[in-house]
């Protein structure tokens, strides 16, 4: 097993249990995914608009080590292009640009 | 039905006069850009005669289009020397709108020490003496203010800062509640209304109707889908309303693109105190108003009501460049410090954003410790109080830096720059480094589907595409300054294809014109050729397009990046 930490932005706070003020822990089998993370927490990818790992855009479902950090943001929170920084969220179903 | 308003300081008349020819089209950014352009010497001193402020309400401005009310307000800048467009929310927009006032030009300079407030009305206008409002921030000027003109009209009102012609100096319009929380902040643009002898502006809207529309079933039907567009977006109707724009801390933080202790790391360990997930709890806890609009027509409404610890009022909602400035930048992790300090640069008269990083750069010359509220607020004060230091201070970023032999101050063209770090943020740095306003987040923050013409993904840490991503989003940014929209519409225009078509049926509507979605860039793309003239002409040529160079030498933790967009690439950002 190892740990990530994760950091929840928003209305995120309000649908997943057991953080405090928006970070947590998260016990995971060695080699996770992050959609597996996602599954943990129980949150639809469609729900996390927004994705950084160590701070960087993911551009697939990609292994997690021990020690990442997952930055989980709702499409209330999507200020993507606003701010000239893309961190969509590739696993989303829907297509990005049309909430 | 629509006029300028020219108002002479020197010899203190007010008259009305037709639109020129040169200016049809324009409103809000565009025409500031373009009265300044035709009229100001660009070799001129800010604070001479010479120069001139222009105040425009945009395209949009009083109808019945969502978010149309912001103001336009313009000239050459104290603070850089450049050409100068800074616009507000507040009431001023739409009451000039109905009154048919496209633009007011200020010009001349009265007898020195003389102060006046300029009274507007259905079709009058008059400079009144205002000796009683002197050296009075901007809340007391408000209140005095109110006692003789009331409470149906709207107000405009410079602090001691602009009294004083500081470079930081902000120009305040009054919100619903006619509180002065809402500024034209950037470049110093009320040390230019000081500089004319002009205290105040009182429009009284009574009289007054909606703009006429050449098409109103048509317009009515645009607007109807614009608002709708902007009540659909997850963003304008979720997360500005419920967090405020402060709501970025944590999302600019996670990228390790926040800059801390003045621009020397990109992650805040104290960014979860100030952030918009805090800012909305104690708000509630405190029985604030997390929901509340700068200006009314706004239905996003970012902007609430901070209540102190007693429950009673103390500011309005910092919004995220300023707990930014004072926050991360300074080291300070109390938002109801924050807040405070909002509420004193609201009533001096003080751009947030240049003061913050003025400050950190006093903490890294040592005048006050990082961190320290307390000191932070004592320095302030001398503002507000005009001292020596405090005069220094209020004349921004890199004055006090020069003054404290600092080497890392972060400004281009004399304007600090704001909460995103340009190392980690490219295209952002890329747009501080080439607009036409000094550094500046607004300047290339908005952008539309149908206008930017950047496709797929561009990494915010590699140089690849940032040049084309921020001459777009400049352009895009020009046009809707050029209408008086709330810039935050761009998240609907970007998502929601229908969203720029309402915006530019809406215009079509109002003018009898026959714009297409491909005229909204060419727009912008024309304001900004007008802007990059005139500060060709006041002396500004591509080599001023730099950022410092600690940018490119200190790399920024946590990605430990530098900024490396060449030198060439920049040079061909607002080529069009």
């Amino acid at each position: 097993m190892m740990e990530i930490t994760i950091k929840l932005g928003g209305p995120l706070r309000k649908k997943v249990q057991g953080h405090e003020r928006g970070e947590m822990t998260l016990s995971l089998p060695e080699g996770a995914l992050i959609s597996e993370a996602l599954t943990r927490l129980e949150l639809e990818p469609d729900e996390v608009r927004v994705v950084m790992k160590n701070g960087l855009a993911i551009h697939a479902d990609e292994p997690l080590a021990p020690g990442d950090r997952l930055g989980l943001f709702p499409r209330e929170l999507a200020y993507n292009t606003m701010t000239a920084i893309s961190f969509f969220n590739p696993l989303a179903r829907k297509k990005q640009t049309q909430d | 039905m629509f006029k300028i308003l020219r108002v002479d300081m020197a010899g203190q008349k007010a008259v009305f006069e037709d639109i020129p020819e040169a200016y049809q089209g324009l409103g809000g950014r565009g025409l500031t850009s373009a009265v300044v352009a035709a009229e100001v010497d660009p070799t001129c001193h800010p604070l001479s005669p010479v120069n001139k402020l222009v105040l425009a309400p945009g395209l949009l401005a009083a109808t019945n289009c969502a978010n149309s009310g912001r103001i336009s307000v313009g000239g050459k800048s104290p603070l850089t020397g450049t050409i100068k467009e800074a616009n507000s929310g507040g009431q001023l927009g739409q009451y000039l709108g109905r009154l048919g006032i496209q633009a007011i030009i200020v010009e001349g300079q009265p007898p020195a020490g003389k102060l006046f407030k300029l009274v507007i009305g259905k079709d009058k206008a008059e400079l009144v003496d205002a000796k009683e409002l002197k050296g009075l921030g901007n809340y007391d000027s408000v209140a005095k203010l109110k006692e003789t003109h009331g409470d149906k009209v709207g107000y405009c009102t410079i602090g001691q800062a602009g009294e004083w012609k500081l470079a930081a100096a902000s120009v305040a319009f009054t919100d619903m509640e006619l509180r002065p929380t809402r500024h034209a902040g950037r470049g110093g643009l009320g040390a230019l209304m000081g500089s004319k002898g002009l205290k105040a502006i009182v429009v009284d809207p009574s009289g007054g109707e909606m703009a006429p529309l050449k098409d109103a079933e048509a317009f009515k039907d645009a607007a109807k889908r614009f608002a709708k567009a902007l009540t659909d977006h997850p963003v304008t109707s979720g997360g500005l309303p419920t967090y405020g724009t402060d709501v970025l801390i944590n999302i600019i933080n996670e990228a390790g693109a926040l800059p801390t202790r003045n621009f020397s790391r990109g992650r805040f360990e104290g960014a979860e105190k100030v952030g918009g997930e805090t800012l909305n709890e104690i708000t509630v806890k405190r029985g604030g108003n997390p929901t509340h609009g700068c200006m009314s027509g706004c239905i996003i409404r970012c902007s609430g009501i901070f209540l102190g610890p007693d429950g009673a009022y103390v500011s309005k909602w910092p919004e995220y460049e300023t707990v930014w400035a004072w926050g991360p930048n300074c080291e300070i992790d109390d938002l109801d410090a924050i807040a405070r300090i909002d509420r004193m640069c609201d009533d001096f008269g003080l751009d947030t954003i240049e003061m913050g990083c003025a400050m950190a750069v006093a903490m890294e010359g040592g005048l006050v410790e990082f961190g320290d509220v307390r000191g932070a607020e004592r320095l302030l004060m001398e503002v507000g109080t005009g001292t020596p230091a405090g005069r220094i201070l209020g004349s921004g970023t890199a004055a006090i830096g020069e003054v404290l032999g600092v080497s890392r101050i972060p400004v281009v063209k004399g304007q600090s720059l704001p909460a995103y770090d340009p190392r980690a943020v490219k295209g952002m740095g890329v747009t501080y480094a080439t607009s036409t306003m000094g550094a500046d987040h607004t300047a290339g923050y908005a952008t539309g589907a149908n206008i930017m013409k950047v496709g797929g993904y561009v990494d915010p840490l590699k140089p690849e595409g940032q040049v084309e991503l921020s001459r777009n989003l400049q352009a895009a940014t020009a046009a809707v300054d050029t209408a008086g929209l709330c810039l935050f519409v761009a998240f609907p225009v970007l998502d929601i294809p229908d969203a720029l078509v309402a915006i530019v049926d809406m215009l079509n509507a109002k003018y009898g014109l026959s714009l297409t979605t491909d005229d909204v860039g060419a727009l912008g793309q024309r304001v900004l050729n007008i802007e990059k003239d005139f500060n060709l002409r006041a002396g500004f040529s591509a080599g001023a397009d730099r950022l410092p160079d600690f940018f490119r030498r200190e790399a920024l933790p946590p990605h430990n990046v530098v900024f490396d967009v060449s030198d060439e690439e920049l040079d061909t950002t607002l080529k069009f």
